[in-house]
């Protein structure tokens, strides 16, 4: 089923649709969740709050082409919101990056699938040590695709700044990496 | 000197005359044969006609003198390594990033970063959570509840408050909303205001008793200024005397009925009686309209003397009488 017709149908109340709409979109929605917060238990409950927004909202998005960056602007406030008062209200202690986050990966090779893993939650870990901005670049620009002026309207920065960010998001999210033990026994 | 047994600090002052092509054949013979027969100026030969760095005799030189000048240029490759935006570099600017490469074990392992990193982000857009998550979105979202056990919606309610930001701010503030309502709201004791209108009723009837005495009293003072200028002076004093005495008059009647029906209202409102107060209110709109009437011209309508005894053509006669007999 078209998205269009998805949409007009959860806008009518269709619960089914609304399902295969929330199941459609659920990795993606946590894949943003926990690329914030990098917690699985904190990016679920975060994406379940940006699934609740986003079926009180469903009115207001009439462009279907426009639903994608839509959906991850209410996800970035979401995420956004959860840090600012998690910062105000930190945790007691720091919160570890999960071993048993479900991290897809279709990889047969069980070897090549245990690196693949460990490289992701070498790169959770290492977005978690970034300053929030570039943890957003990383998050909307290298992961999500979004384009350039969407993030750039999205954060309120211009258009140089997030193109000048990104590269160094990226150099610092490899620093970080490093920093954290991700080094030649990860190679291939 | 032999010519043929140059020492090596011959050779070198020779050197660069044979580096330009400027010996002699001799000369040139002798020099070469020298370098055949010492290793440490045919090292030497070789390093500076070939180039031929001898890069382990000091291998921290670069990095030093790069302190000591322009700085190292490992930031500039890094944001190569790091960007796609280089298409425009030419192949010697790649030539001279691979070769700090080399020589660069730090930019070297986040070249190796970064070969698995850029690849690996796109396919981290998604992330699956765990199965119950869809269930769980579609439960919170869902219009019909189900068939639920009030434990359940009790935990579930409960779940909802709290999670609300600033929760404790909310309640703190309802708390103190509901100590002032109990404690001290000028809202609630509505009964009690009730009660103290009353109050003012009977405190207004003492006041128009002691403002009769105080026109009782006017009265007889009159008395005497009329003994003693044979009743001349004492005519326009006594229309004056009456005409406020009208005014007295019609202005107390007004104000009666007013309070009558202000303490109807105030009864009506601290006996729960609403739409009775509500009428009440109405009578005294047009009883405050009377009021002001009397005040200004001495006028008393007919709809608060109707009723009543005290109407104005037979009050004001009756003030005369009564002034009159006081005089005389």
């Amino acid at each position: 089923m078209e998205l269009t017709e998805l949409l007009q149908r959860c806008r009518n109340g269709d619960e089914l649709a609304w399902e295969a709409l929330v199941r459609t979109y659920q990795g993606r929605i946590y894949g943003i969740a926990y690329g914030y917060v990098g917690n699985a238990e904190e990016a679920r409950d975060l994406a379940q709050e940006v699934f609740v927004r986003i079926y009180r909202k469903l009115t207001t998005c009439r462009d279907p082409q426009r639903f994608l960056p839509w959906m991850v602007r209410i996800a970035r406030g979401v995420c956004v919101d959860h840090l600012r008062r998690a910062k105000a209200r930190p945790p007691a202690h720091d919160v570890p990056i999960e071993e048993d986050v479900s991290l897809a990966d279709d990889d047969p090779n069980p070897e090549q699938h245990a690196i693949t893993n460990a490289r992701k939650r070498l790169v959770y870990r290492g977005l978690r040590t970034l300053s929030v901005i570039n943890r957003e670049i990383i998050v909307l620009k290298e992961m999500q695709g979004l384009p350039q002026e969407e993030i750039a309207s999205m954060l309120k920065v211009p258009l140089g700044t997030v193109k000048s960010r990104a590269n160094r998001a990226r150099i610092e999210l490899a620093k970080a990496i490093l920093a954290l033990g991700g080094g030649p026994e990860l190679q291939e | 000197m032999n010519r043929d047994r140059m020492s090596c600090r011959d050779w070198l002052d020779m050197l660069a005359d044979y580096l330009d092509g400027g010996l002699a054949p001799e000369s040139r013979t002798t020099f070469e044969r020298h370098a055949d027969a010492c290793g440490k100026c045919a090292r030497l030969l070789a390093t500076v006609r070939d180039g031929d760095a001898p890069t382990e005799a000091a291998p921290d030189l670069t990095s030093a003198v790069l302190a000591r000048t322009s700085g190292p240029a490992c930031g500039l490759v890094e944001r190569t390594i790091a960007g796609r935006e280089i298409a425009h570099r030419d192949v010697e600017y790649h030539a001279m990033v691979r070769r700090h490469l080399e020589h660069c074990p730090r930019c070297r392992a986040l070249e190796a970063v970064l070969t698995w990193l850029v690849p690996m982000l796109p396919a981290m857009a998604e992330t699956t959570p765990d199965h119950a998550f869809a269930a769980g979105v579609i439960r919170a979202t869902s219009r019909a509840p189900g068939r639920m056990s009030w434990r359940a919606r009790v935990g579930r309610w409960w779940e909802g408050v709290v999670s609300v930001p600033l929760f404790e701010l909310q309640v703190a503030y309802v708390g103190a909303a509901l100590l002032v309502v109990l404690g001290g709201s000028p809202v609630v004791p509505i009964r009690y205001a009730a009660n103290f209108l009353v109050s003012i009723d009977s405190q207004f009837d003492s006041a128009r008793s002691r403002a009769d005495a105080a026109s009782e009293r006017l009265t007889a003072a009159a008395a005497p200024l009329w003994h003693a200028t044979g009743g001349r002076v004492l005519d326009p004093v006594q229309s004056a005397v009456r005409q406020i005495e009208m005014r007295y008059v019609g202005t107390t009647d007004a104000a009666s009925v007013l309070w009558s029906d202000f303490r109807n209202v105030a009864g009506a409102l601290r006996d729960g009686e609403y739409t009775a107060a509500s009428n009440g209110v109405r009578l005294m709109r047009s009883d405050v309209v009377s009021l002001w009437k009397a005040l200004r011209h001495g006028e008393v309508s007919a709809s608060i003397t109707g009723g009543s005894e005290g109407s104005e053509s037979t009050r004001a006669p009756r003030a005369d009488e009564h002034s009159v007999s006081r005089i005389s």
